[in-house]
């Protein structure tokens, strides 16, 4: 039983069957709304490619003619951002605490999604419900307690402090979308587990994390999402320079910006250089998060 | 919140056809046969669910906890801290600027809120059955993934008098609107949050209604049900309780919202913005960091809690409200 | 190095996260016991900064002098925000430097400030430290503790003014409206010339509230906006040089003075326009020229007047800038002995020189295009500070410039602005008791 049994997926031809069967609709309000649709489709992705394309021009250039071209292929641009506003400690800074929070989270929220997921009692109940709660608390409310404590610990202006704020307040989110995803797996596999002898550590080990390996990927995705964003923490809790992740040395480079001319090159450039790793993740593993998001969300 | 996730997330998996079996009988007959694994679980409580509930504890709660007993003082955020019992909170709730952002963060939940749930939708239906939904779909999400401080930065530069919006209205013939000004920047704010977060919606309604099994639409369209028929008695009904998930996930994150704003108004940052566009969030971290007067920490954690408390009411009346009979298929 | 360093705390964390807490308290030891050889700055400015370079200079020739280290952190204008939360725990600077009106909320309201008497007394050129900073702007900015000492080290004086580029308004150079009719005036002409005469950015409240402000400590000298916000009752509202204040104010908006869409558009946008000629004059701090520089048009000459007069009351905003020592800082007497040393006239003149700023000490080098506003404020018999130094917990970004931004952007008029101030004020400390 250790190999993994594949999630029932719908075979191709119900596939085909169930969208001939919905396809029936073709009415001019059908075409607006696909025209539409398009319209605002290219319209986004000019707008991302306009924003890259204005990093290679001078602030001049982007003031006088916001819609041209790049006459060449200057990276000055970057150049400046990436020095000046020391983004390549910035970016380093940010990966490290993305990735060390984003593993660590999801290492610690699947065991416990799973354990609160297949074990139904009170305990369980009141338990998962204590994790949901704190998916609603604004984390302005937390701020200054939890700098306090870090504190004490020696943990403010830190990365390693940071990582442990970001698994902490991620635990609800975390729990919450891998509970639900633990829920939509099937119990047959576990039942014949355990009818094999495999103990329930084992049979999580062995037999449903390869089996969520979809959920987990999608929690993880998301986490490094949140964490490659997060600003107000960051901005926050790092207080020098050599720390700060890629939000926060942005905000400082938009400042700089403003009180010494402003440079919308620069501004531009770095833009990219907090945008476009977004989307090569996306890129990469776009298909899962889109699909893995709605595994847990949806049932 | 009184029950979160569990009933409605509790149905089993079973994407595909046919109607599955409920799990609760058959843990039931397995702890039957063999009186251990059910014990072996149970043991394994600590364990597996004691790391996330320390970190969660230590690190979340007890701050939370924390907080309540420091908007019960008056406190400049370091120095002497004087009690000030629940004066923070009357004081609060007579303030007419606290009540506006809570107007607005309710603004945001609501009018937002239906926005994203009626353009989502919209757009699920659309999408089911075009050529090129996974590309659409991708692109529409994309934008949830951008920091909020990038939306801020441009909107300067797009929307300043002589920005490009105005830029390309002016041809046109539009009197070119003042995008920026204080009255507008609400609904701006507004606007950009819509379209931050359809996509978003869009894909977890999409999964939804991409789960209603095929012969549904077969057995409607033997029927001879319509569009509208087959939106009003097969797809409604049958994602009623994902659109339940979203309207929970949007109620927690709207209370939430604070960059966009923060970025939005004062100029990228440098400054407060405006009044009029501050949500209960802002009006939070305003009254703690704005770094033009005197901290007031014991107001700003105040104000905070009360938002807890209105996400918590709102999300039990949300779900009271959307409480229907389940449908199994 | 610091890679492996966060390596080891990072597996630690992992192991056992929470026991991680207590681990990494133990292992943080390395920031004590070496008092006297470093001390901890977090700067307001930024690298890149004009002003950055000349401190940056400072710094290294202080290290090079007492053979100690300085931990600079150039966090920029967030410095102090930062500090507050920090100041409740035991990784505190033991320099910072800001506005009189940052600092003061941030260390001086929460008894966080320590006395600076051994920096004042420190030699500095053959004399105290102190006696450089002139006495008539000590005698009218009071930054003293409790216990009688000073708790801020200014360096700088940020003033404000009305900006004009020379080269293309040399008429207001030759002749600079003194009053406010005669203001008023200047801009009829300038409007009826074809150029916009005033440019503002609209969004930034302090900005916009500065014009109600100035207009009445024209009125009634400085204090008034303390005395006018400190009152409980409101009452104050009534006063008929109040109300004068602030129909001035609706003045410049209704007579069509501003550029188009300053209310509407994100600073720098308008900030820009000036820079770049579409206006002719712009009400600001004397940190213009370093901020506008590499925008502005070829052959811009900046050039300034005194804000114009009202009456008989002709203070000039001076507020200063410079550092703070915080009580618990475990190096005080390094970070004062270098707050000093930064008062020495070599840094003072590239202050001026350099970064073209206003320097405080009297005797240093100054820049061209500051030598107007250097005068006004030398020949000023008073001085007042930004926002008359009001900083009640709330009440400027709540309450006040709430209303002073409806003012100045033509929302409601000077009548409505003067009964709904003395209401909001009413309210304000109401709440406040």
């Amino acid at each position: 039983m250790s190999t993994p049994m594949p999630l029932p997926r719908p075979t191709v031809s119900a596939r085909r069957r169930k969208a001939s069967a919905m396809r029936t609709s073709t009415g001019p309000l059908r075409w607006a709304a696909t025209t539409l649709t398009w319209l605002f489709v290219l319209t986004s992705v000019a707008a991302l490619v306009w924003m890259v394309l204005q990093a290679f021009r001078d602030t001049r250039a982007i003031l006088d003619r916001p819609w041209g071209l790049p006459d060449q292929l200057s990276f000055d641009n970057f150049v400046q951002a990436w020095t000046v506003s020391d983004f390549a400690t910035a970016t380093w800074n940010s990966l490290w605490v993305t990735v060390v929070s984003s593993v660590l989270t999801v290492a610690v929220a699947a065991p416990a999604a799973y354990h609160l997921s297949r074990h139904d009692s009170r305990v369980t109940r009141n338990l998962t419900l204590f994790f949901v709660l704190g998916l609603g608390v604004p984390v302005q409310v937390i701020l200054i307690p939890l700098f306090i404590m870090l504190n004490s610990v020696y943990l403010v202006d830190s990365l390693v402090g940071l990582n442990l704020i970001y698994i902490g307040l991620s635990m609800p989110f975390t729990v919450f979308l891998l509970t639900g995803f633990f829920r939509s797996l099937p119990t047959e596999l576990e039942e014949a587990a355990s009818l094999d002898g495999a103990t329930p550590a084992g049979t999580f080990w062995r037999i449903m994390l390869p089996v969520a390996k979809g959920g987990i990927l999608t929690a993880f995705v998301l986490q490094v999402i949140g964490h490659w964003n997060e600003t107000l923490l960051a901005l926050t809790f790092l207080q020098s320079t050599d720390n700060y992740t890629l939000p926060v040395a942005l905000i400082s480079f938009v400042q700089q910006q403003t009180y010494s001319g402003a440079d919308w090159g620069g501004l531009f450039a770095g833009l990219c250089i907090i945008v476009l790793p977004m989307l090569a993740v996306y890129v990469w593993l776009g298909r899962r998060l889109t699909e893995g998001l709605t595994l847990g969300m949806g049932k | 919140m009184a029950r979160p996730a569990p009933d409605v997330m509790t149905r089993p998996a079973t994407a595909t056809s046919g109607p599955a079996v409920t799990d609760t009988p058959t843990r039931g007959s397995a702890a039957g046969r063999r009186q251990s694994p059910a014990d072996q679980r149970r043991r394994l409580l600590i364990p597996f669910v004691g790391p996330a509930l320390i970190l969660y504890t230590v690190l979340f709660v007890i701050p939370i906890l924390a907080a309540v007993v420091i908007s019960l003082h008056r406190w400049a955020g370091s120095g002497p801290m004087t009690w000030a019992g629940l004066d923070n909170y009357t004081t609060l709730v007579e303030d007419e600027l606290f009540l506006q952002s809570l107007g607005n963060t309710l603004k945001l939940l609501f009018v937002v809120g239906g926005a994203i749930f009626v353009l989502s939708f919209a757009l699920t239906l659309v999408l089911r059955d075009m050529a090129g939904r996974k590309i659409v779909r991708s692109v529409l999400f994309f934008p949830h993934l951008v920091n909020a401080l990038v939306y801020g930065v441009l909107a300067g530069f797009v929307f300043n008098p002589d920005g490009l919006a105005n830029a390309i209205l002016r041809p046109l013939g539009v009197s070119t609107p003042q995008w920026l000004a204080q009255d507008n920047l609400f609904v701006l704010i507004m606007i950009t949050m819509t379209w931050m977060t359809t996509g978003y919606y869009t894909t977890i309604l999409m999964a939804g209604v991409d789960r209603i099994p095929p012969y549904f639409y077969e057995d409607a369209a033997l029927a001879g049900a319509n569009a509208w028929q087959r939106l009003r008695h097969v797809i409604l009904p049958l994602t009623w309780d994902v659109f339940g998930v979203c309207a929970v996930l949007w109620t927690i994150t709207s209370v939430k919202i604070f960059e966009i704003v923060w970025i939005f108004g004062g100029s990228s940052g440098n400054g407060i913005p405006p009044t009029k566009t501050w949500t209960a969030a802002v009006y939070t971290y305003a009254t703690a960091f704005s770094g033009d007067s005197v901290p007031a920490f014991g107001a700003a954690t105040a104000s905070a809690i009360l938002s807890l408390v209105l996400v918590t009411a709102l999300v039990v009346l949300l779900r009271r409200v959307m409480r229907r009979d389940v449908i199994e298929f | 190095m610091t890679i492996r360093v966060r390596w080891t705390k990072a597996l630690a964390a992992g192991a056992a996260a929470a026991v991680a807490l207590a681990m990494a308290g133990c292992s943080g030891t390395d920031d004590a016991g070496q008092a006297n050889q470093e001390f901890t700055y977090w700067s307001m400015w930024k690298t890149g900064e004009p002003q950055q370079k000349v401190l940056a200079e400072a710094v290294a020739d202080f290290e090079k002098q007492h053979n100690i280290k300085i931990k600079v952190e150039w966090q920029g204008r967030n410095n102090l925000q930062k500090l507050v939360p920090a100041l409740n725990t035991n990784n505190v600077p033991d320099l910072v430097d800001g506005s009189y009106v940052k600092l003061y909320p941030a260390v001086v309201a929460t008894e966080q400030a320590l006395g600076l008497a051994d920096a004042y007394a420190a030699d500095v050129d053959g004399k105290p430290a102190g006696e450089h900073i002139p006495a008539k702007y000590l005698a009218d900015v009071d930054i003293k503790t409790a216990d009688g000492q000073p708790w801020m080290l200014p360096y700088q004086i940020q003033s404000e003014t009305i900006w004009f580029n020379a080269a293309k308004n040399p008429e207001l150079k030759a002749n600079p409206p003194k009053t406010w009719n005669e203001f008023i005036a200047a801009l009829d002409r300038l409007k009826a010339a074809g150029q916009t005469p005033l440019a503002a950015d609209g969004d930034i409240a302090g900005y916009n509230s500065s014009w109600f402000v100035t207009l009445l400590l024209r009125n009634s000298g400085p204090g008034a906006l303390m005395r006018l916000a400190s009152d409980k009752t409101g009452a104050a509202w009534d006063d008929p040089a109040v109300a004068d204040a602030a129909r001035k104010v609706e003045q410049l908006v209704k007579g069509g003075y501003l550029i188009k869409g300053y209310n509407a558009s994100k600073f720098p946008a308008q900030q820009q326009k000036w820079a770049n000629n579409e206006a002719a004059l712009m009400y600001m701090g004397s940190w213009l020229p370093t901020e506008s520089a590499a925008y502005a048009a070829p052959g811009f000459e900046y050039a300034s007047f005194s804000f114009p007069k009202t009456g008989t009351h002709a203070s000039e905003r001076a507020d200063f800038t410079g550092f703070a020592v915080p009580k618990k800082a475990a190096n005080a007497q390094l970070a004062q002995q270098f707050a000093a040393f930064f008062l020495s006239k070599k840094y003072q003149d590239k202050w001026g020189a350099e970064a073209k700023v206003i320097p405080i000490r009297a005797d240093a080098s100054i820049a061209a295009q500051m030598a107007g506003i250097k005068a006004d404020l030398d020949a000023a018999g008073a001085y007042h500070l930004q926002n008359d130094g009001v900083a009640f917990p709330g009440y400027n970004e709540k309450t006040f410039w709430a209303k002073t931004d409806e003012l100045f952007l033509g929302k409601i008029t000077a009548a409505q602005f003067t009964t709904q101030m003395k209401q909001a004020q009413i309210d304000y400390w109401k709440a406040q008791s």
